[in-house]
């Protein structure tokens, strides 16, 4: 389904001085698989995913997501970024519709859309409420809402729950499972939690210090549906392991 | 229909924030308006120096009377919005430019600076001789008063749009223009509203200054005429409706930016 091809990016900072953020990368992820990147903080990550969305074009390689190489943002792809991201002199609903109002949809079927997806990640009844009357928490879940609403084949989620409290990120993980299975959609997921990453992913994968590339894949064969408690279960524990000494680059 | 006891509260809570908000004032200027008449009394001024609220008072029921004082009015009126418009449509388009072009904001800032050094009382005269004693040259100053503050704040107001705004819009395939509409105007609006309460104020300035320098019609021209007569009352009177005139243009703004902004106080 993605294909990320030997992906390489430079940054140009001055012309005397760059920054190799990524060295050839190679991911693949298949249809409806979730798979969690994790790796120590400014390998790349971020810089991984803009490249996938079609926001950054790499310095080499390419991307490709069902068959098509990546020239740019393209609606198959929908991006939930660390901060919500909501533009604050719109409601709710408004934020959510965006997508759809930009994409020329009439305003009652984008509306209507709309109210569905807000129920589906558990805003039903703060369709008018501002971004500034939300939580963290519920921000959060508008920018997921908002993220689906082009139907993507593609989640990008760039530490979706990292300003999160604790609680209020463990809650949001087992929504994200939730949702994940109603619409079945591909997920890659940035976290820098290994327990999240264990709970949630299918695969973890892992980075290397810049620059990035990746390491090593851990499978997750936790068995599914998911619950909280599985984190307490001896496999679990293994995973976690595994992924720890991974990011430290032990070998096993 | 009944209202709810939360409603009543509201509307009671409401309509006495109203009255603070105008007793207040009006307080303060009767206040005012009796130690104005009391200075007159111990004081003993002669007329032409100080002349007490009440002979102010009548001056102006005389110029009102006699249409004297709305035909200056109309004129002032027309140049200060004039001016305020073309100033603010003039700055916060080139403003725009500057904050998305680095090229041209080089190629620019030097005339803008320059323009800004030069006291706008000194290039009044020159308006004058361009473009005549008439309006036009009045909004043509005030316009040119207002253009600086409200082109810094609009590039402020433009550069402060957060980049993960930009990139959302990108991200969702926003065309230049969805991402002018839907994103660089409303992010900005809270900074170009200050920009044209500023501007409101200034537009006055700049109109008085230009009647100032050179006029056949206008409050400044009548202050102007009457101070030239020793004629204070009539001066006090064009000076007060110039104060109602900056007030009310400001009320009007305010209004305008409340309206806007509403979503920056949102009512829970
Ligand atoms: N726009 C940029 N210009 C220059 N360097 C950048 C830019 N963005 C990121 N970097 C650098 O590239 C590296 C990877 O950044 P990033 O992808 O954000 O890492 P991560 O998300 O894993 O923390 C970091 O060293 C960072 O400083
Ligand atoms: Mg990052």
């Amino acid at each position: 389904m993605l294909t990320v091809d030997h992906v390489s990016h430079v940054y140009q900072v001055a012309s005397d001085h760059a920054v190799e953020a990524l060295r050839s990368v190679r991911l693949a992820v298949r249809e409806n698989e979730f798979v969690c990147l994790v790796g120590p903080s400014g390998c790349g990550k971020s810089t991984l995913l803009r490249i996938i969305s079609g926001l950054l074009a790499p310095t080499r390689g390419q991307v490709v997501i069902n068959r098509e190489v990546v020239s740019g943002p393209h609606p198959n792809v929908g991006q939930v970024f660390q901060n919500a991201n909501l533009m604050p002199w719109r409601t709710v609903l408004e934020n959510v519709t965006l997508p759809l109002e930009l994409a020329g949809i009439s305003r009652d079927q984008r509306e209507e859309a709309a109210h569905r997806m807000i129920r589906l990640v558990g805003l039903h009844g703060f369709a008018n409420r501002l971004p500034a009357q939300l939580s963290g928490g519920m921000a959060q879940r508008v920018a997921i809402a908002r993220a689906l609403m082009q139907s993507p084949d593609l989640l990008l989620l760039d530490e979706p729950f990292g300003a999160l409290d604790a609680l209020t990120r463990e809650t949001l993980g087992e929504e994200l499972l939730r949702i994940w299975r109603l619409r079945s959609s591909t997920v890659l997921m940035v976290t820098h939690s290994i327990s999240e990453a264990v709970l949630l992913a299918d695969r973890i994968a892992v980075m290397s210090p810049r620059p990035g590339h990746i390491r090593e894949i851990v499978m997750v064969d936790l068995p599914r549906p998911r619950s909280l408690d599985m984190i307490h279960t001896r496999r679990a524990g293994e995973l976690t392991r595994a992924v720890r000494a991974a990011i430290r680059g032990e070998d096993q | 229909m009944a209202l709810t006891a939360n409603q009543q509260r509201v509307s009671r809570r409401r309509s006495t924030w109203h009255i603070s908000r105008v007793a207040w004032p009006i307080a303060a200027f009767v206040i005012f308006l009796l130690a104005w008449e009391a200075l007159i009394r111990i004081g003993d001024y002669p007329a032409f120096i100080l002349p007490g609220p009440v002979a102010v008072a009548q001056k102006f029921v005389r110029v009102f009377a006699d249409g004297t004082l709305l035909r200056h009015t109309g004129v002032t009126f027309i140049e200060v919005t004039g001016g305020l418009a073309s100033g603010f449509t003039l700055a916060t388009v080139t403003g725009y430019a500057i904050a998305k072009s680095p090229t041209l904001e080089r190629i620019l800032t030097p005339y803008i600076v320059a323009s800004q050094a030069v006291p706008v009382v000194a290039i009044a005269p020159l308006l004058i001789i361009w473009f005549g004693t008439g309006i036009t040259s009045k909004i043509l100053i005030s316009a040119l008063i207002v253009f600086f503050p409200v082109l810094v704040t609009t590039i402020t107001g433009v550069r402060s749009v957060p980049q993960e705004l930009y990139d959302l819009m990108r991200s969702m395939q926003a065309t230049p223009w969805q991402i002018f509409t839907r994103l660089e105007v409303p992010a900005s609006m809270p900074v170009l509203m200050a920009g044209l309460k500023v501007g409101a104020t200034l537009s006055v300035i700049g109109a008085v200054v230009g009647e100032f320098t050179g006029a056949d019609a206008g409050l400044g021209f009548m202050i102007n005429l009457a101070d030239g007569l020793f004629d204070t009352a009539r001066v006090f009177v064009g000076v007060f409706t110039l104060i109602a005139m900056a007030l009310l243009l400001y009320g009007a703004v305010a209004l305008l930016e409340r309206r806007v902004l509403a979503w920056q106080r949102p009512t829970d």
